[in-house]
């Protein structure tokens, strides 16, 4: 009889805070277990293709360059170098860039010249006509660009060449006279933020986003702390579940 | 005699320096990865002489085809190759994750002949540089939905890389054919 009550007992305790910790653990759990869900199936939903591009949770994130941004300018047109993403006039060029040497127009075509690529723009349709590597070019690193006699001149640390203008071949040249190196230019407020709000815009994947939720990490320690207390209420509501149920058949 | 609370605390920090080192290597893990220059890749597909480069532009029809391969507009209005008698060889880029995935294609009547990884910039999944993976791609050709005519395997853990490779491999072989025609 005493153990018969002290069982009753102990089913109602168990019981009580079965509810008390499910009422309190509701939230978290339910955020957690939706997360999960989005978590098994990141492309089939897309999350790792989409970016967010708010700006305070990119804030949040604190996505800043790890180097100050690099940038030359032509006329009104602005080439900028964020760490390895070369932005023209906000235009992703390429995100395995290195410092850019040289941006000059001819006509309705922009050649930008990096210490190892070349790259032709076609400004009529805003669209890249080909990034030319370093095997397509002659060896060395390109130090300056130029254009003389309808021909790109460059100056390399292998020499002197150049090329007609769709760069398909370089030759050799002994010159006399090497372009010279443009100078980086003094980024507007405006162009930066520009560049900078681009340079953003595919930091961040709504997967990871998704993630930092799921596992907490999103408020840091802190988030991190709770969602560990949510899993450990889980866990109890489970047991204090399968106890106050064997009780109370 | 054992302390719960500083115990409890005690095991909070030290995965919260596990966390931060982790964290920290990261940068560390992202820097790019060269296996081969392109110069190199290029000699050496074409017996220490590689000829002159030329370029195809891409038309209407083969933009087409190419943004189905890829998944995605390509980029860039032409592409540069290399070609000596049936041989063609492309250096191509694909984003895996979140930086582009250099990759050198050599291309012999129609088929693949062999895939190379030359740059890796991503902080994981560069097993697809390895040889049992890139040699799935030997002798692959494209079918009449202009997709590789063989299976490939993919890698745990390097998803979006292993998917990167396919669709290059399927890339170079379109533009080997409107090379061709």
């Amino acid at each position: 009889m005493a153990s018969g009550k002290r069982n009753r007992a102990l089913a109602d305790f168990s019981y009580r805070w079965h509810r008390r910790i499910g009422v309190c653990a509701a939230a978290p759990l339910l955020i957690v277990a939706l997360t999960g869900i989005l978590l098994n199936h990141p492309q089939r939903l897309g999350l790792d293709s989409i970016h967010v591009t708010r700006a305070g949770i990119l804030d949040w994130y604190g996505f800043t360059p790890q180097s100050a941004p690099v940038a030359l300018h032509q006329e009104n047109h602005w080439l900028v170098l964020i760490d390895d993403s070369l932005f023209l006039d906000g235009q992703l060029l390429d995100d395995a860039a290195t410092v850019p040497v040289g941006f000059i127009s001819l006509g309705s075509v922009a050649v930008i010249a990096t210490r190892r690529s070349l790259y032709l723009f076609d400004g009529i349709s805003q669209q890249l006509i080909e990034r030319i590597g370093s095997e397509a070019l002659p060896d060395g690193s390109i130090r300056a660009l130029g254009i003389d006699e309808g021909r790109l001149q460059l100056d390399t640390s292998a020499g002197a060449f150049s090329a007609p203008i769709d760069a398909s071949s370089f030759r050799a040249e002994q010159r006399s006279a090497l372009p010279i190196a443009q100078t980086t230019s003094e980024l507007p407020n405006d162009v930066r933020a520009k560049a900078l709000a681009a340079w953003r815009s595919d930091k961040l994947s709504l997967e990871k986003v998704v993630r930092d939720i799921h596992t907490g990490a999103l408020f840091g320690s802190v988030g991190v702390v709770l969602v560990d207390v949510a899993a450990i209420a889980m866990l109890l509501l489970m047991l204090s579940g399968l106890y106050t149920w064997s009780k109370r058949r | 005699m054992f302390n719960r609370s500083l115990s409890g605390k005690w095991i909070h920090g030290v995965a919260l320096q596990l966390l931060a080192l982790l964290n920290a290597c990261a940068p560390l893990a992202m820097a790019e990865t060269v296996y081969q220059s392109r110069e190199e890749f290029l000699s050496e597909a074409f017996d220490g002489s590689p000829p002159a480069s030329s370029t195809i532009e891409l038309n209407d029809v083969l933009r087409r085809d190419a943004a189905k391969a890829l998944g995605h507009t390509p980029f860039g209005q032409r592409v540069r190759y290399w070609q000596a008698g049936k041989r063609s060889v492309w250096i191509l880029d694909e984003i895996g994750k979140t930086k582009p995935i250099t990759t050198g294609i050599i291309v012999e009547n129609g088929q693949i002949k062999d895939v190379r990884i030359l740059i890796y910039r991503e902080s994981h999944g560069s097993e697809v540089r390895h040889d049992f993976f890139t040699d799935q791609f030997a002798d692959a050709s494209l079918n009449e939905q202009n997709r590789l005519d063989k299976s490939i395997d993919g890698i745990s853990g390097a998803t979006l890389s292993v998917q990167a490779i396919r669709k290059l491999a399927a890339f170079a072989l379109l533009l080997d054919r409107a090379r061709t025609k």
